[in-house]
């Protein structure tokens, strides 16, 4: 166990180095620079080159990122070329609006789609099953800013029930209602991502239960809800968990859009407006926060099917 | 007119409304809450010439002069100044009292540190920039400017505030070099001051309490400003329809660039006024490449103008027709650099003449890349209508479509410029000398013989009438020569809720970017 | 199992029309989908045009049967290039400890990136937005999470007892992948392929909406209702016609791939 989690470290760290590598070539590669993006469509070349020169911009590859590199084993994320402030700083004051987020989306990805899933598998081909399969199906084929914007047409903008966009701190004004405001962002979020689970809750649940130890369970006599409960749903756990764990990339992704269209200060709109502007230091800092949290997700997946599959063994 | 008739509408809809808000007059307190359509890179205007940017940022910097609702430039921060018999000596007088919000009182060493960080690294400084030989402080609250030779639009220059000259301490400026400010730094004049910016999420400025307003009839930027609002908050809502469900619930009191197309969805809403900003217009322009490759040829340029028929390319970038109208001269009617000279050759609409001008240039279906970005709406659109009508015209297209960093990239790589033609929009420059396609630096890169000289006599002239003239002449030469398409005059539409009063856009023509000073809720 | 029938019947039709429909557009749409008709703009759905017009009048009935063929082109190419990488990497990683171990670590750094993100990122690497380039793009985006969802099966699959046995009774390797895991992968990898097509054609409106991806000037059905997301409130026609022609066909590609998996899955095909 211990020297499993050890060669897992490692692995971890060893992925997280290679995303840090990956986001500095792709920053190269990627035309456009962010002095001319500040400067705005007026600036003249001079202008342009001075700037990048302050920047550091302008000196050898193998520099640049030499210099990051010891930056980074100091702590020392950079600073925001476009505002000037520590990218860790800006990363903590989006933190909470993406926690949040993406909590209430995971929720309505779990709640919907896995009972939706064993519902359906249950009673196999029948009406209900059908049309749950419809259901999360057209669900998945609705993209998210689509399925976004009507709801705020329609419960922001004609019925006033919830507000159309922004997001104001709950730690900050200790105003838990302002979670309000993460209700339409969440629901179209996490739609699409339940309409996944849904479907890999059924086909495991389907796959199990058709195996011979549930027939067995069954001839002996158990009741249908002890038998899902205690040993389908146990079983048609690992691939539930994988596609959850997969949910949380997608819903990183999601929430690019999500948050652009509901105007939310999270994480992921401050990543598109960095890499529409070019502000290499925090992109660069938030693929680094984002990978040490995707590693963590996916190491905490694995020991979750070591527990939950005891024949897996920990390699 | 369209503005005098929104003007008129408004008082008519407010006498109806009851004279009870009208007698109540300005009150202050309370937060105005704007939703901007994009981010600001920063809010250092020296540095940049956003106009998402100026909208915070005018609240809280200002420059020695501003413009008034002629744009005209009229003392801002200064209490007079004069310039000598030659032409070549200006003497600022500031007005004394005037405090940063530090608390620190402006003086002439903050002018002058703040005037040379701009001449050195200012986005518009350096046409009136390179002529200043000497800048001193007589006393206090005198600055003197040397000039080698007359340069006409000097005020105007100052009054800019679109990579302008704004007024920061002098410590700030001296260290801040040719780094954009950081928000610490953020320390002004104005009649609001900096509180926080989070981004992606809010910019946050407050009343100033020991601001020190300059006197005199508001009109435009200029005149008394009075700041009833305890807060200004401006949200980043990059969604257009997030801003338009924004105001019609009240989430918002003021909206920015709402696409035309939604107007009908406003129009007859009681509780919200419609600005629309044509005053002055907005210039949708595709530059041409000028320097190298197909368009280097005038006789291609001018093809490519004959075949442009501007009607449909203003629908498809602007919508109804109440939102643009077509001009080909650079600047708006009612600007008074303005002018019908020479216009002759543009919305010609004729691809039999272009094709016949495209043979004599010897063109044998070389491809025409035309360059845009996506993320800006019209100006794609346009593109798609001006793709259609060169192919009409026999010329082989090949449009490419980018996001805003790679089309800005492109465009400006002035050592391989990979295209023919590129879409864009201009605000009005405060003075022709502004104009960027007349800086051969400037993408497009027109720098002929004929351009070359007038230009430099047109910096040199002081008289309005004989620089005036001049401008004509360049116009003038710019349909000869081509260097750049202008396809109309555009206004965009801003939403304001109707109980925030002060009359911005109504009794107060809305300026390019809004100003919420003079304004309350009733 | 009547209605089953049914609905898959009915997918293979939606199917088998769209695939008719993308050979013969060309041949039968009203308009040319390219024509532009400034005085026919945001024209609501009436006899001339079924579909009604977008912003800049073009035939939006013309536009979406057109669109069929870039849409599905795009959607099969990019699950293809998903199972072609994907497919091999994923097995070989999941049998042998080793690969798995060094593959998994370079999947894991892939992955870490927002999808969006790395589209995005490699089609400002790729250069001019084009189709071929969205391929790649996308597919390099979607190939890692088929090789995990393969190697997390074939992980279980080889501890799976047939396996053991085949081992035991000294089956070469080879034979063991091919025969036993392979074989055995086809549910995960249909449920995966079918979800790969969904999740790309939005992926690649979400890469319209960034600024990148195929022209928008290209009728697609994704690029179409990006482009009719500003005029929701005033014509929502624009995006609603061609969101409907993509919700059915992804229903459809669904559907059949769920009644494809029962019929190859052999542990469910000596249920039925």
């Amino acid at each position: 166990m211990l020297s499993f989690i050890a060669r897992r470290g490692l692995g971890m760290v060893l992925s997280t180095l290679l995303v840090v590598t990956i986001t500095f070539v792709f920053m190269q590669l990627i035309p456009g620079d962010p002095a001319s993006v500040l400067l705005g469509p007026n600036a003249t070349p001079e202008q342009i080159a001075n700037l990048k020169a302050t920047w550091g911009l302008d000196r050898p590859l193998p520099v640049q990122f030499a210099r990051y590199f010891v930056n980074l084993f100091q702590g020392n994320l950079g600073e925001s070329l476009f505002h000037r402030q520590p990218v860790l700083k800006m990363i903590g004051e989006r933190a909470e609006t993406s926690v949040f987020l993406g909590s209430m989306a995971l929720l309505v990805v779990a709640g919907l789609g896995i009972p939706a899933g064993i519902i359906a598998a249950i009673r196999p081909n029948s009406w209900l099953d059908n049309l749950l399969l419809l259901v999360a199906l057209a669900g998945a084929s609705i993209p998210s800013f689509w399925l976004g914007l009507m709801l705020m047409v329609v419960f922001a903008g004609k019925l006033h029930l919830l507000p159309s966009s922004g997001f104001t701190s709950v730690i900050a004004t200790g105003n838990i209602a302002n979670l309000k405001s993460l209700i339409l962002p969440a629901f179209s979020l996490g739609f699409v991502n339940a309409a996944l689970v849904a479907r890999t809750a059924r086909s495991s649940m389907l796959d199990v239960l058709r195996a011979d130890y549930i027939t067995t369970a069954k001839a002996k006599g158990l009741s249908q809800p002890v038998v899902i409960v205690k040993h389908a749903l146990r079983n048609a756990a690992i691939p539930i968990t994988t596609v959850i764990s997969f949910t949380f990339a997608s819903l990183v992704s999601g929430a690019v859009v999500t948050e652009n269209v509901f105007a939310l200060p999270g994480i992921g709109s401050l990543i598109v407006q960095s890499v529409l502007k070019r502000d290499y230091p925090v992109i660069q800092g938030i693929m680094l926060v984002v990978a040490v949290l995707y590693v963590l997700v996916n190491f905490f997946t694995d020991l979750t099917y070591a527990f939950l599959d005891p024949r897996i063994r920990y390699r | 007119m369209k503005l005098r008739n929104a003007a008129l509408l408004a008082s008519l809809l407010l006498i109806a409304g009851g004279l009870s808000a009208w007698a109540e007059g300005p009150n202050y307190g309370g937060t105005m809450r704007v939703a901007l359509a994009s981010e600001p890179g920063t809010l250092d205007m020296q540095m940049t010439t956003g106009v998402a940017a100026s909208i915070p940022a005018r609240h809280m910097f200002e420059t020695l002069f501003a413009f008034d609702e002629d744009y005209a430039p009229q003392p801002l921060l200064l209490e007079s100044w004069e310039l000598s018999e030659d032409g070549t000596l200006a003497t600022l007088r500031l007005r004394h009292g005037v405090r940063f919000h530090n608390g620190k009182e402006m003086t002439a060493a903050d002018v002058i540190a703040s005037l040379t960080r701009w001449g050195n690294y200012g986005l518009t400084s350096k046409a009136l920039w390179v002529h200043v030989t000497g800048i001193e402080a007589l006393d206090d609250y005198t600055v003197q400017i040397r000039l080698d030779e007359p340069f006409g639009p000097f005020d105007f220059y100052l009054a800019n505030i679109y990579g302008g000259a704004v007024i920061y301490p002098a410590e700030i400026a001296e260290a801040a070099g040719d780094q954009p400010l950081s928000p610490d730094q953020y320390i002004g004049t104005g009649p609001y001051k900096f509180v926080e910016w989070k981004s992606g999420d809010y910019i946050l400025i407050e009343r100033f309490a020991d601001y020190a307003s300059p006197q005199g009839e508001p009109s435009g930027y200029a005149g008394q400003r009075v700041a009833y609002f305890d807060q200004l908050k401006f949200f980043i809502v990059p969604e257009d329809n997030a801003r338009l469900v924004g105001i019609q619930a009240g989430t918002y009191d003021y909206v920015v660039n709402i696409p035309n197309d939604l107007y009908p969805s406003v129009k007859d809403d009681p509780n919200i006024t419609s600005i629309i900003t044509d005053h002055p217009p907005i210039y949708p322009i595709a530059l041409l490449n000028n320097k190298t490759g197909l368009t280097a040829n005038v006789k291609i340029r001018q093809a490519i103008l004959a075949a442009l028929d501007m009607e449909p390319i203003m629908l498809a970038g602007y919508g109804d027709p109440m939102f643009w109208s077509l001009n080909g001269s650079y600047f708006a009617p009612g600007i008074r650099w303005y002018t019908d000279a020479c216009i002759g050759a543009y919305d010609q609409a004729d691809p039999e003449r272009a094709r016949q001008l495209a043979a004599e240039a010897g063109y044998n279906g070389e491809p025409v890349r035309l360059i845009v970005a996506q993320d800006m709406t019209a100006q794609y659109n346009q593109s798609l209508v001006v793709a259609d009508q060169l192919r009409r015209a026999g010329f082989n297209v090949d449009l490419q479509v980018y996001d805003k960093a790679t089309f800005f990239a492109r465009r400006n790589d002035k050592d391989n410029p990979q295209w023919e033609m590129a879409f864009s929009f201009y605000s009005t420059s405060p003075d022709p000398s502004l104009v960027l396609m007349l800086n051969p630096a400037y993408a497009g890169w027109w720098d002929t013989p004929e351009i070359q000289r007038l230009r430099t006599e047109l910096n040199r002239i002081t008289d309005f009438d004989a620089r005036y003239a001049k401008w004509e002449e360049i116009m003038c030469l710019w349909y000869e020569q081509v260097p750049a398409v202008k396809f109309g005059d555009a206004y965009q539409l801003h939403l304001m809720r109707s109980e925030i009063g002060g009359g911005y856009g109504t009794e107060h023509p809305p300026m390019l970017s809004p100003y919420f000073w003079n304004a309350w809720r009733k | 199992m009547v209605l089953r029938r049914k609905t898959v019947l009915f997918a293979l039709i939606v199917l088998g029309g769209l695939l008719v429909v993308a050979a013969l557009a060309p041949v039968f749409i009203p308009f040319d989908p390219d024509a532009l008709n400034l005085t026919a703009r945001l024209l609501p759905p009436n006899p001339t045009h079924p579909f009604g017009t977008d912003h800049f009048g073009r035939d939006i009935l013309s536009r979406a049967l057109v669109g069929t063929r870039i849409t599905l082109l795009l959607g099969l190419s990019i699950s293809g290039f998903a199972l072609v990488f994907g497919v091999p990497i994923g097995v070989v990683s999941g049998y042998y400890d080793r690969v798995g171990m060094v593959v998994m670590r370079l999947v894991d750094a892939i992955m870490a990136f927002p999808a969006i993100i790395l589209a995005l990122a490699l089609m400002a690497i790729l250069g001019k937005p084009g189709v071929v380039n969205v391929i790649i793009a996308v597919g390099m985006v979607w190939a890692p999470r088929m090789v995990r969802v393969v190697y997390s099966s074939t992980l279980s699959l080889r501890e799976n007892t047939y396996v053991e046995a085949a081992r035991a009774v000294g089956a070469a390797s080879g034979r063991i992948l091919l025969r036993h895991i392979t074989v055995n992968l086809l549910s995960p990898v249909i449920v995966q392929a079918t979800f790969t097509f969904a999740f790309s054609i939005m992926e690649v409106a979400a890469l319209n909406f960034l600024g990148v991806g195929i022209p928008p000037y290209v009728p697609s059905w994704g690029g179409m209702m990006n482009e009719g997301r500003m005029y929701i409130i005033r014509a929502p026609w624009i995006i609603l016609f061609p969101g409907l022609l993509l919700a059915m066909s992804v229903l459809s590609f669904n559907l059949v791939g769920d009644a494809l998996r029962d019929r190859l899955d052999p542990k469910l095909r000596n249920a039925v």
